[in-house]
């Protein structure tokens, strides 16, 4: 039900006496006009008679106001009843309006406006929300009155005498807030407001003591220069937690929203990895808050490493981004996290099959906030309580855990510290035991991270933000294997110490700079053994399931890698804001030191080695809104990433491997067809070279097992139609067509790359169904990964086994993957919060999705693995 | 409760679900001889200095039994295999047309190791070219040992190729002259293993055997158990002994026809360690099934012994039955029984 209000009739009949005054021969007078007319500065909403509610009756009441030259309410009047009950209801709001007075030739002046007044019964989902505000003084918690609200830049109301303010009908999402008013110091904030909620905010202002003695400074115009919001990447997605959760196939992670993103390949069943624009999955960095990680997801890709709870949005840029981030040569994955602001106590607990996790957030007074979230895995004993198979002998079944803490002191919304811990850890584990214990298959993988990190944000009197984010993080990844005979481990630990520094200022009104430092050293210690072709590379041609080489080698090293970037960026706006070009440089040197340059030999004491390479990295970015609905866009950009540590093994790598380096280049356009319907396009392409492959010769110089003279290229387009959340739903379709290659040496024919997929369609879509009740549906479609065909094979009568023998390197392709979720949730009142419980599942028409190639014994017949039937997930949350 | 139980049904389908996935649908039974394979390639001895000579020997069968050793020819390949290579040979060499083959003369044909085995396909650091530093020694296998890739080819047109290895006597890559020096005096070449020996369950040898239709016959393969200690007069020269010290055993040094112990140098402690070798059966059969495609012991595990159940076919016939021996450090041998089904 929702009542509506509308000023009927602005034209005004004048109440002054002139006005009455007769006309004929008194002396010609020129005819008062109506200069301004009045505003209603404050709404009184109605009560729907509560009588007229339960009959489900609608009415509408027109009635006629006398507003005084003050823009009070003088008389209030029926013109045309809607009954009884509806009549006095709409009296008696309207008798507390207020506005701005009218003003006829120019002066203040009393008018009487008619007014239609509606009750109406709506079932409509609401699409706004109402934002309430109270102003008071720092420090007293006086009431301000009079103090100017503006919302957008567009509306604007005085608060009351109590401070108050209110906003209806505000379209749901971020809003600018802008405050001014005699003895305030004008602030600037933003607020975001929900569809059918009513926000509530309250500002601390600085107000002057008007008992004091006037200063010079009373009578100086402040000019306040605000820096714009962060822009985001030229190319990028932008997903908010709210609706990233919905997602169908997420499971409620907001962050798994990233593999159904334009420019990301589809991870191959339990991968988890993120190939965005044919760059390989180590090749894309990922950043919480500024804070770099090493992965986004857990092993196996079931669950993200951070909790949804904590998680404002999550922005994948595939390509193209700005001098700010840099050290890879593929997209960059930005996860936000919430600020912690909340006036009380919330939390969350929830399970399903594969987890269970808990969160809490909320102040802990005296402007300190905390959040925390833990979750940990327990689909592998829900497998072994449930089936009599061991299952983790076909697929593996990741054990997982993570957590993070956030204690964050907030003294001012001007100002916050905040100190963070996030945490995660992985395990993996495997074994088919065979009657022949050389044909026993064992592995285990474990992961595990941590961060810890100290972040000061504040925006100065001149609308400056400065960000600062010095953290120390450890790594730890452990590969124990046992295939074939042959034995496999690595086992590589790192230690980060890293600083992340922005300062990001309005330096003119057209510009806006962004510079900054972005430090990282980060020292590995790396102990390798087995054969040289365990771990698979990308390029390695092999079928899966085939055993390593039975030759073996062991090594241990350690690195030391440190970069050191000052970084710079201009955002130029141009044309009245319908043009901004923003170029940036980031200039980063590169120090590379090792434990050892050439293999163990005898007695020979260790050499280790340092270098020094310098990377100086412009980027270009360009956007152009040709109308308000019309913007075209253009980016370039030039990206290094130092060689992994594992790559400077002098006996399985090259310790004397180079920087690697890739351009990006993209045009592309967006449209945005109604307010909430955008499509965006774009085209690009990525050139690489310096990357590491392996030698392809079969007598390699010593310690160069790799070498640095791999070259990649990918080129696509990618497209995004968008269904803002509006009326309950929201969702998109994106397509990328994608053509990744890779060549291995000079003079080499380029082959496909490993991950490549030529098309990658997503639509997805989640709609609020009403009660609680929401359903979203997830489709997708992947070009299968390249695979090399066996043409041939012959019996290795030393390890009683079948070796393939190869066709042209990833000339075939694994049948195409098609596939279709669902989600269907319910949200409802329990135990004094709101529980939501959802069932998601995965592969709705039980299709046989072919994930792998196999081969029987002799090759001579192939199969392939296929991957997830249908599989349905329930879980249940309770957030309070 | 009822709630519960409904979770637990809803996990239970979901748990299912996920069991029910990613099975590969392949037949796997290389124990089935269906027509002209080769089972097993040797050579005698089976460890070779360069310039050192060995017969090969091949179990070329088809189901009417083992093919005689004129069907088939070998060759030594001298193409270094690339790093990246996961097989046991340089893919050159499987080309009939190869120009990296040396064919072994003779019947029964030998093979002749090529006097730059080591540098090849050894530890031994490959020539540099001028202005270039030293190239990348091969690594060795897990044993410590190297191979010299044996090509042996059969079948129509000499089609079909099967690939073994003589192990190298090579130096080390990579020690020091100490180690070296205590590595080439616990060295002790290898040795192909004795034939199995097939048995029942009665542990009486056959070598015929009469079968009902669908029976399960459980086969076991023995070899003789090695000294695990050196001891002077056992008839084995250890690792551990020398000619000084046991002349009787070293003098010509004699090794073990089962899973010999073995000296060789630890990459990863950097140390030389005594080994001793993992065995392992292959079983082949020209009718019925058998439980496992290979059983063995791990080189920790004392018992000489393997077993493996057969299931004979449901048809009357005569059904050959091999059993291969290996060494991990590439020796073998094998033995062949005949089956009547009834």
């Amino acid at each position: 039900m929702r009542r509506a209000a509308s000023i009927l009739v602005a034209a005004a009949l004048a109440a002054s006496p002139t006005s009455a005054l007769a006309q004929g021969d008194a002396p010609k007078k020129e005819v008062p006009k109506l200069t301004k007319a009045p505003k209603l500065t404050r709404f009184e909403e109605a009560p729907f008679p509560e009588s007229e509610k339960a009959a489900g009756k609608a009415a509408t009441v027109v009635v006629r106001i006398s507003i005084n030259a003050e823009g009070g309410v003088d008389d209030v009047a029926v013109v045309e009843s809607g009954g009884a009950a509806f009549d006095t209801a709409a009296l008696q709001a309207v008798k507390k309006f207020k506005f701005e007075p009218a003003e006829i030739d120019g002066k203040p002046a009393g008018v009487r406006i008619l007014y239609k007044y509606e009750f109406t019964l709506r079932e409509e989902k609401p699409t706004k929300g109402t934002l309430v505000g109270k102003i008071v003084s720092r420090g007293k918690g006086d009431p301000v009155a009079g103090v100017e609200v503006e919302l957008d830049g567009a509306k604007k109301v005085v608060t009351d005498a109590s401070g108050s303010f209110v906003f209806d009908d505000v379209p749901e999402g971020k809003h600018a807030i802008r405050i001014t008013g005699k003895g305030v110091k004008e602030i600037s904030t933003e607020e975001t407001v929900e569809a059918g909620k009513k926000i509530t905010v309250k500002y601390d202002l600085d107000v002057k003591d008007p008992s004091a003695q006037p200063s010079a400074d009373d009578d100086e115009i402040e000019v306040v220069v605000t820096a714009p919001p962060l822009r985001r990447q030229v190319l990028s997605t932008e997903v908010s937690a709210d609706q990233g959760r919905r997602v169908p196939g997420t499971q409620g992670d907001v962050l798994k929203v990233v593999e159904s993103m334009p420019g990301v390949a589809r991870a191959a069943v339990g991968s988890g990895a993120l190939v965005v624009w044919g760059a390989a999955p180590q090749d894309t960095r990922v950043y919480v808050d500024g804070v770099r990680v090493p992965t986004l997801y857990h092993n196996g890709g079931f669950r993200s490493v951070v909790h949804s709870s904590l998680v404002r949005s999550v922005e994948l840029s595939p390509g193209g981004y700005g001098s700010p981030y840099g050290r890879g040569l593929g997209g960059l994955v930005t996860v936000g996290l919430r600020p912690l602001d909340d006036d009380k106590l919330n939390g969350s607990v929830a399970v399903d099959l594969l987890d269970a996790s808990a969160s809490v957030r909320g102040p802990l007074g005296k402007g300190l906030q905390v959040a925390a979230a833990v979750r940990r895995s327990h689909l592998d004993q829900a497998l072994s309580a449930f089936t009599k198979r061991d299952v983790g002998d076909l697929v593996p079944i990741p054990k997982y855990a993570d957590g993070q803490l956030r204690v964050a002191y907030v003294p001012s919304k001007q100002t916050s510290v905040e100190l963070g811990v996030l945490g995660s850890q992985d395990r993996i584990e495997r074994t088919l035991v065979a009657r022949d214990p050389a044909d026993d298959k064992r592995e285990t993988r474990e992961q595990s991270f941590s961060r810890l990190y100290l972040r000061y944000r504040a925006t100065t009197t001149d609308g400056a933000v400065v960000d600062v984010v010095p953290w120390v993080g450890k790594e730890r990844s452990k590969l124990v294997a046992r295939f074939g005979g042959t034995p496999t481990e690595l086992d590589v630990a790192a230690t980060t110490y890293a600083l992340r520094a922005t300062y990001r200022a309005r330096a003119a009104s057209f510009l806006t700079v962004t510079g900054g430092l972005d430090a990282e050293v980060q020292a590995t210690t790396l102990r390798r053994a087995g054969s040289i072709t365990s771990p698979a590379r990308e390029g390695d041609v092999r079928v899966f399931g085939q055993a390593p080489s039975d030759q073996v080698n062991v090594d241990d090293w350690s690195t030391t890698i440190g970069t050191f970037a000052p970084f710079v960026e201009g955002d130029f706006a141009l044309f009245g804001d319908r043009l901004h070009v923003v170029p940036g440089l980031r200039f980063e040197p590169y120090v590379v030191s090792g434990s050892r340059r050439t293999p163990a030999a005898g007695d020979t004491p260790a050499v280790g080695y340092v270098r020094e390479d310098t990377a100086v990295e412009p980027r270009v970015a360009a956007r152009l809104a040709a109308t308000d609905r019309l913007s075209v866009k253009a980016a370039y950009g030039v990206y290094h990433q130092a060689p992994q540590p594992e790559d400077l093994s002098a006996v399985f790598g090259n310790p004397t491997l180079g920087l690697a380096k890739a351009t990006h280049l993209l045009v592309g356009g967006a449209a945005r067809v109604t307010d909430t319907i955008s499509v965006e396009a774009s085209v690009f392409q990525s050139r690489s070279e310096g990357l590491a492959v392996r030698s392809t010769s079969s007598a390699p110089l010593l310690a160069q097992a790799l070498t640095d003279v791999g070259e990649g290229r990918a080129k696509g387009l990618q497209v995004l139609l968008r269904k803002e959340l509006s009326g309950g739903f929201f969702g998109w379709v994106s397509y990328s067509l994608l053509r990744s290659e890779r060549i291995d040496a000079p003079g080499r024919a380029a082959r496909l790359f490993d991950y490549d997929q030529t098309h990658v369609v997503t639509a997805l879509g989640s709609y609020d169904l009403g009660k609680g009740f929401e359903i979203g549906a997830r489709g997708r479609y992947a070009t299968g990964y390249p695979r090399t065909p066996v043409v041939g094979a012959y019996y290795d009568a030393k390890r009683d086994g079948w070796v393939p023998l190869f066709g042209a390197q990833n000339s075939i392709r694994i049948p195409a993957f098609v596939q279709l979720d669902l989600r269907v949730a319910k949200r409802f009142k329990a135990a004094g919060g709101e529980g939501e419980a959802y069932l998601d599942v995965q592969n709705v028409t039980n299709r046989k999705n072919p994930e792998e190639l196999v081969y029987s014994y002799d090759y001579k017949t192939r199969g392939t693995i296929t991957g997830l039937p249908i599989l349905p997930v329930v879980g249940v949350q309770w957030s309070f | 409760m009822v709630v519960l139980r409904r979770v637990l049904f809803v996990l239970s389908v979901s748990a299912s679900a996920l069991a029910a996935g990613c099975e590969p649908d392949l037949d796997d039974r290389p124990s089935r001889v269906l027509g002209k394979r080769v089972l097993g390639v040797r050579t005698d001895p089976p460890e070779l200095p360069p310039g050192g000579q060995g017969v090969v020997s091949a179990l070329f069968v088809d189901t009417t039994g083992e093919l005689p050793s004129d069907t088939w020819t070998s060759a030594v390949c001298r193409a270094r295999k690339p790093l990246t290579e996961l097989g046991p040979v340089n893919p050159s060499c499987v080309d009939p047309q190869s120009t990296d083959l040396v064919p072994a003369e003779g019947q029964p044909p030998v093979a002749a190791v090529p006097d730059d085995a080591c540098r090849l396909f050894g530890p031994d650091p490959p020539d540099p070219k001028p202005g270039e530093p030293p190239g990348r020694p091969v690594d060795p296998d897990g044993t410590g040992g190297y191979a010299l890739p044996v090509v042996v080819r059969f079948g129509p047109n000499a089609a079909e190729t099967a690939v073994g290895a003589v192990r190298l006597t090579c130096g080390l890559a990579g020690a020091t002259s100490d180690d070296l020096s205590v590595y080439l005096e616990r060295r002790r070449p290898n040795q192909n293993p004795d034939p199995p020996r097939i048995t029942l369950a009665d542990d009486v040898p056959v070598t015929t055997l009469e079968a009902k239709r669908g029976e399960v016959v459980t086969f076991r393969a023995g070899w003789p158990s090695c000294p695990t200690t050196a001891a002077c007069g056992d008839g084995v020269c250890s690792p551990d002994e020398t000619v000084k010290a046991c002349p009787e055993d070293c003098t010509t040094p004699k090794g073990c026809g089962g899973a010999e112990v073995y000296g060789r140098f630890d990459p990863s402690t950097r140390t030389n360690v005594l080994s001793r070798e993992a065995m392992r059966v292959s079983w082949f059969a020209t009718g019925g099934s058998f439980d496992a495609e290979r059983t063995g012991r791990a080189g920790d595990d004392a018992a000489s012994t393997t077993e493996n159940a057969w299931t004979a076919p449901t048809g009357p016939g005569t059904v050959h039955v091999w059993a291969v021996l290996r060494d991990d450090r590439g020796g073998a041998a094998w033995s062949h029984i005949v089956v009547s089904v009834l």
